[in-house]
């Protein structure tokens, strides 16, 4: 036997090795295996049908994969951004409030206890052409002529942007606000005296400080929103027409209703690029942003 | 090039009094220390003069103009932080520009005037580096010269020295007098270490409570304190405080400052102090040494005592006794030998004791 595998440490470290063994390594292997074989969730033997790297040849040409990535890609800019925008001007709102600072930081995260689904649930029927609040609402104001978000082209996507952002800008305001709170008093008092008016104490004191935080909250935020699935499903289902299929609407469609899952799962994998370069790339931005401000 | 006046100057944080009915008028080019234990409204007030701070009641001019409602930024004044409040994500040179730069200032000059207060402040080899780069020191350094590069109306020093250690304290305390005469601007410097309000100020104010206690030139606050408060405030070690009764012999009064041990008072205090029981003592330790010759001229009186302590400086050597059980402190500039236990005859300068009344603590002139 060898006495130096069972020494203690290695010993003591086996539940942990275990555990993740059990609960991220053999599925990722067993998953990566997939992606190369025919695996169809109905035809268990098919799982021993290697195919080599057909699935990732088929993905290449497949135009509407392509799309679905483009479009992901797209709702990650613009819901990111927004997000960005309306959490950092709520939280520098909430900086400013020196009474009932602690309740209104506990109301503004009332979306984020919501379910997902629930979320989608409660925007589905506001933007419902026929029952839908906003519609009824707009009809009152004389807009007699029924809207139809969910179903048109370009008017799905932005509802279930705006959905996201609803249920989610409080992540960004709560770390900004955070971040905000960090800040020393100093520097932002030298630079009042140093002749800056309010503007110019944010873009030159404020946001300097504040750009490790927002890089973090955008590394957070980047990989939630770039496995968005339970809003869109419940809203659209990825409708009209596709129009709002994102990556893991359509892999779940193929893998789960289409039994595909060798295939669903070579999609995965190329997705998963996308989380990965856009946590490289934040991350990069955050070590840089730190680096500034003298804090490695 | 500015004056600086606060008339009737009051701040209250809610019930809490900061400040209280300030008046005060600091001439052109005057440094002026506020000195005073932790709340006693001295950083407030130089924070109202910067516009960092709110003004519950009163007024303050620069220059002769009203800046009660004026922001920060239009006041015109330097300040010098506490923990220097440099900006972290900045260079050296771009920490000292930056207000020349949200001023609009043409490049050129930014530059010269940059490389000028880095000249008078030693900074050339740190000028491209971040503030976490340098040290306390070079930091403080850095702070100043942000604060020369404007060239305004006045400087405001908050507490500057108080984050470095003994020796650089010393060193930059002298750097900041060379600096003032250089410039010539008001200055107003708040500390609460006497030795710095001292050795820099033209006047000292001394504030307790949110009041001024007294105001006056260093050397006039040191020998003439108002109370007993300026007196143990100002001067290292402090001024040796007790109580004393007393005692009338022979139609003549006298302080006894111990069993068997009686100071005579001067005569021209003996009408007021006729009427009064006790007064308080007041005597700086280097008032109050050990005999060296018996030339015993008219207001030198001695007495004996068991000496408690020795502490020998080199310079100074103290010495410490007990009087009517409270500690004092004797200061001998000679090198020689004493011992614990051993009796001594101390001298003491009648002319230059302090009298205080015990009620009010204030002087008996």
């Amino acid at each position: 036997m060898n006495r130096k595998f069972f020494s203690s440490p290695a010993l003591l470290l086996l539940p942990s090795i275990l555990a993740i063994g059990f609960v991220i390594i053999i599925p990722l292997l067993f998953s990566f295996y997939t992606s190369f074989t025919s695996y169809k969730l109905t035809r268990p033997d098919s799982l021993y049908n290697f195919v080599g790297l057909r699935n990732y040849e088929r993905l290449i040409d497949n135009v509407k994969f392509w799309a679905a990535f483009g479009r992901t890609i797209l709702f990650l800019a613009v819901v990111l951004n927004l997000e960005l925008l309306f959490g950092l001007g709520i939280a520098l709102l909430i900086n400013k409030i020196t009474w009932g600072q602690r309740t209104l930081r506990t109301i503004m995260m009332f979306p984020m206890m919501f379910s997902p689904i629930l979320v989608g649930f409660q925007w589905k029927y506001i933007f419902n052409d026929n029952i839908g609040l906003l519609n009824n609402f707009l009809y009152l104001f004389g807009y007699e002529s029924a809207i139809p978000w969910l179903i048109d082209k370009y008017l799905a996507m932005g509802s279930i942007m705006i959905a996201e952002i609803w249920a989610n800008t409080s992540i960004f305001a709560i770390l900004l606000l955070a971040g905000l709170l960090g800040i020393p008093r100093d520097p932002i008092e030298a630079a009042r005296v140093d002749g800056c008016n309010s503007w110019q104490v944010f873009k030159n004191i404020t946001l300097p400080f504040l750009m490790p935080f927002i890089f973090i909250a955008l590394t957070i935020r980047s990989l939630d929103v770039g496995r968005a699935y339970d809003i869109v499903h419940i809203m659209t289902g990825g409708g009209p027409a596709m129009r709002t299929e994102l990556l893991w609407t359509m892999i779940a469609r193929i893998g789960y209703k289409d039994a595909n899952m060798g295939f669903a799962n070579a999609m995965s994998y190329v997705s998963i690029i996308l989380s990965i370069a856009f946590t490289y790339y934040f991350f990069t931005k955050l070590v840089a942003a730190r680096r500034e401000l003298g804090q490695q | 090039m500015a004056n600086v006046e606060l008339k009737n100057l009051t701040k209250k944080y809610g019930d809490v009094i900061a400040v209280q009915n300030m008046d005060l008028f600091i001439p052109h080019n005057e440094f002026l220390v506020l000195v005073g234990p932790s709340g006693c409204g001295k950083s407030t007030t130089l924070r109202m003069i910067a516009g960092l701070e709110e003004i519950t009641g009163g007024e303050i001019f620069i220059d002769d103009q009203l800046v009660n409602e004026k922001d920060p930024k239009d006041r015109n004044v330097s300040m010098v932080f506490q923990n220097y409040a440099l900006y972290p994500h900045m260079t050296v040179e771009e920490n000292l520009g930056f207000s020349l730069k949200i001023a609009k200032v043409d490049k050129k000059e930014i530059e010269e005037r940059v490389k000028e207060a880095v000249q008078i402040l030693g900074l050339q080899e740190l000028q491209k580096r971040k503030p976490s780069q340098l040290s306390g020191g070079q930091r403080q350094r850095v702070a100043m010269g942000r604060a020369i590069v404007r060239r305004p109306d006045a400087f405001l020093f908050d507490e500057p020295l108080s984050n470095l250690d003994a020796k650089l304290r010393t060193q930059m305390r002298t750097e900041i007098k060379k600096l003032h005469q250089k410039l010539q601007t008001t200055i107003v410097y708040v500390t609460h270490d006497q030795v710095e309000a001292m050795t820099l100020a033209d006047r000292i104010i001394i504030m307790k409570d949110g009041y001024i206690e007294q105001i006056g030139s260093p050397i006039d606050v040191f020998n003439n304190p108002v109370n007993v408060f300026v007196a143990t405030f100002i001067g290292s070690p402090p001024m040796n405080i007790l109580t004393a009764n007393i005692i009338k012999k022979d139609a003549k009064l006298f302080f006894e400052l111990d069993e068997n041990i009686l100071m005579p008072c001067p005569e021209s205090k003996f009408d007021y102090l006729s009427k009064k029981e006790n007064v308080i003592i007041g005597i700086r330790p280097e008032d109050i040494t050990p005999t060296i010759s018996s030339n015993s001229s008219e207001n030198i009186w001695n007495f004996e005592k068991n000496i408690d302590l020795v502490e020998p400086l080199g310079t100074e050597t103290q010495i410490f006794i007990k009087l009517n059980n409270k500690e004092i402190i004797s200061r001998m500039y000679n090198q020689r030998e004493i011992k614990i236990g051993q009796k001594i005859e101390f001298s003491i300068n009648l002319n230059k004791i302090h009298i205080f009344d015990k009620d009010t603590e204030k002087v008996i002139k």
